[in-house]
């Protein structure tokens, strides 16, 4: 809901927002599937891929994905860098997918993870709904621009 | 409107295929009959030209014959002449005359002997045999005068034995040569008739010849038009389709500038911690703005957009939850400038809502509804509702605030009209705007 967005306070910083977008492993991180989330941390403990090549967008869900406890795997801003992200093989619980980067569509990086049976969002301007959900049935579509917060609820009922 | 042009779009192109389909058998039709009429000029000529040359193969003949009669008429003549003076000089022209005789008529067997004289076979032997007889009659004078001067030749020339001999040839002759001059008349005829036959062919053929030229012209003038038409509908569709390829990447475009405005302003708010109230109310604000736009983005109709989609899309949020916002009335399509200034009241009103209004309490409602009125308006109402057990009731809120000032502000920019009211209940608005 809109008015919640106020009601949010932001936890921490995301620590991996550098020049460097690769994220360093933190070391008391949970580990997958047995992280369970509280109402002010919905995704606590959840190692989160980010693809988003909007860098503006990317940093505000990085923070978001951040506030809400989670763990983010880039951002990725580019094809190459999500799949370098995916091929580390790394336990991803969940995952943000922009559809359209830079003229390029993320779906070799959504095959990989629904091969692997990781759930994820595609997050798009493209309206195209029904033509996602025929390849990717398991995957939730949300449609730009949406509130970061819709973003966090619809990762958190995925892994509930 | 679709429905008549369709039909009238079936209708020509039926019409233009039964001109296609009659076009290809005139074009057949016109050049059978060039082929039949160049076929016939052609014969007639080949037969033209077979008569002529019979005819001038009979009148060779009948030379022949002729000449073949001057040399036994000259050998008589010259044996004659020197049987009564016993003059030598007379043997001159005999001998002459008997040696072209030979020629002569070899020269006749070898026209006979050629496919275009009608034989006769018999006659021509005849012939042959009267000439040698008559050619031995005046060899036997000759040597008889030779041998006895004044004596039996005389005698044999003055029995007259030559005569029925030289008669017969002389009829034989005329007979052959009466049959080749009519043979040869018969020819010329058949050349004359051909002539007259050939004129209206050949004016025919050159008719059915200019004909197909004109179809042929006619029929592939009809295909490059159809080719033409061919190419204009691919144009037309292939930038029909760029048209569509680009609406999308702009709709695209669109929703991604949207959703970054409101990621820099959430930025803003997250760098100073103390306006984060401010940036939330702008993200809402352009959210809503969004939202109301993403009912026309997509749309084929560029100019105008359906009304209860803009409610369905702006509401969305409040509309999700438990139908706690109702919206309801007939088809109505609302003009693109108006998608901003409505977008922008019903953000207000939803906010005030659930701040202040019905939202606020368990249980209560809103319910917007709208129909046409006069004038190409339409009145949109908004009516927020209690439920009814509910102890309280909404205040009034105070001196014209910032979210009513805005209202009325959008209100100005749509051309209408607001009217509020406050009931135990919560608001009842009234907005009356311009659609057409």
């Amino acid at each position: 809901m809109l008015s919640t967005v106020s009601t949010v306070t932001a936890t921490r910083r995301p620590t991996n927002w550098t020049d460097d977008a690769q994220d360093e492993p933190g070391a008391g991180r949970a580990q997958p599937g047995q992280a369970r989330g509280t109402a002010q941390q919905p995704l606590l403990g959840r190692r989160i891929l980010l693809v988003e090549d909007e860098a503006m967008l990317a940093y505000d869900l990085e923070w978001s994905l951040g506030e809400a406890g989670a763990e983010v795997l880039g951002p990725a801003l580019t094809l190459a860098e999500a799949q370098a992200i995916v091929d580390r093989q790394e336990a991803i619980d969940a995952a943000i997918l922009d559809v359209d980067l830079a003229g390029r569509t993320v779906f070799p990086v959504a095959r990989k993870l629904a091969a692997a049976g990781v759930p994820f969002v595609f997050h798009t301007g493209h309206a195209d709904r029904a033509g996602l959900l025929a390849e990717f049935p398991e995957a939730r579509v949300i449609l730009k621009p949406q509130p970061t917060q819709r973003l966090i609820a619809a990762l958190a009922e995925m892994l509930d | 409107m679709t429905h008549g042009g369709t039909t009238a779009a079936i209708a020509s192109d039926t019409a233009r295929r039964r001109r296609a389909r009659s076009g290809l058998p005139l074009l057949l039709w016109l050049a059978a009959a060039a082929l039949a009429l160049g076929a016939a000029v052609a014969w007639v000529t080949i037969d033209q030209r077979a008569a002529r040359r019979e005819g001038l193969a009979n009148a060779d003949v009948s030379r022949a014959l002729a000449a073949v009669q001057i040399d036994v008429l000259d050998a008589e003549t010259g044996q004659r002449g020197y049987l009564l003076t016993g003059e030598p000089a007379y043997l001159g022209p005999y001998s002459s005359a008997r040696m072209r005789i030979a020629g002569d008529l070899d020269r006749l067997d070898s026209l006979y002997r050629a496919a275009d004289v009608h034989r006769a076979p018999a006659n021509l032997l005849r012939l042959h045999a009267l000439v040698e007889a008559k050619l031995d009659e005046l060899d036997q004078t000759v040597k008889l005068y030779e041998s006895a001067p004044h004596g039996a030749a005389a005698q044999v020339v003055r029995t007259d034995a030559g005569k029925p001999t030289m008669d017969s040839l002389r009829l034989e002759a005329r007979r052959l040569s009466d049959f080749h001059l009519r043979l040869r008349a018969a020819a010329f005829d058949r050349t004359g008739r051909a002539d007259t036959l050939l004129l209206p062919l050949e004016l025919a053929l050159g008719a059915a010849i200019v004909a197909l030229i004109l179809a042929g012209l006619n029929a592939e003038r009809r295909r490059a038009r159809a080719a033409r038409e061919a190419n204009r509908v691919a144009a037309l569709r292939r930038a029909n389709d760029r048209a569509e390829l680009l609406l999308r990447e702009l709709n695209h475009r669109v929703k991604n500038i949207f959703s970054v405005i409101m990621a820099i302003v959430a930025l803003a708010g997250r760098r100073h911690p103390e306006a984060k109230p401010v940036t939330a109310e702008i993200s809402a604000r352009i959210h809503a703005l969004a939202l109301a736009h993403s009912a026309s983005l997509g749309e084929a109709d560029v100019d105008s957009v359906p009304l209860r989609a803009v409610l369905e899309r702006t509401l969305q949020p409040y509309h999700d939850d438990h139908e706690r916002v109702t919206i309801d009335g007939p088809e109505q399509a609302i003009p693109v400038r108006a998608v901003t200034p409505l977008g922008l009241i019903l953000h207000e009103l939803c906010t005030n809502a659930v701040k202040h209004g019905a939202l606020a309490v368990e249980g209560g409602k809103v319910r917007v509804d709208w129909k046409a009125t006069p004038g190409g308006t339409i009145e949109l109402r908004w009516i927020e509702s209690l439920p009814d057990a509910f102890p309280g009731r909404i205040d009034k809120p105070g001196a014209s605030g910032f979210g009513t000032t805005m209202i009325d502000m959008a209100a100005r920019q749509l051309g209408g009209t607001v009217a509020r009211e406050w009931r135990e209940d919560g608001l009842a608005l009234s907005l009356v705007f311009q659609v057409s």
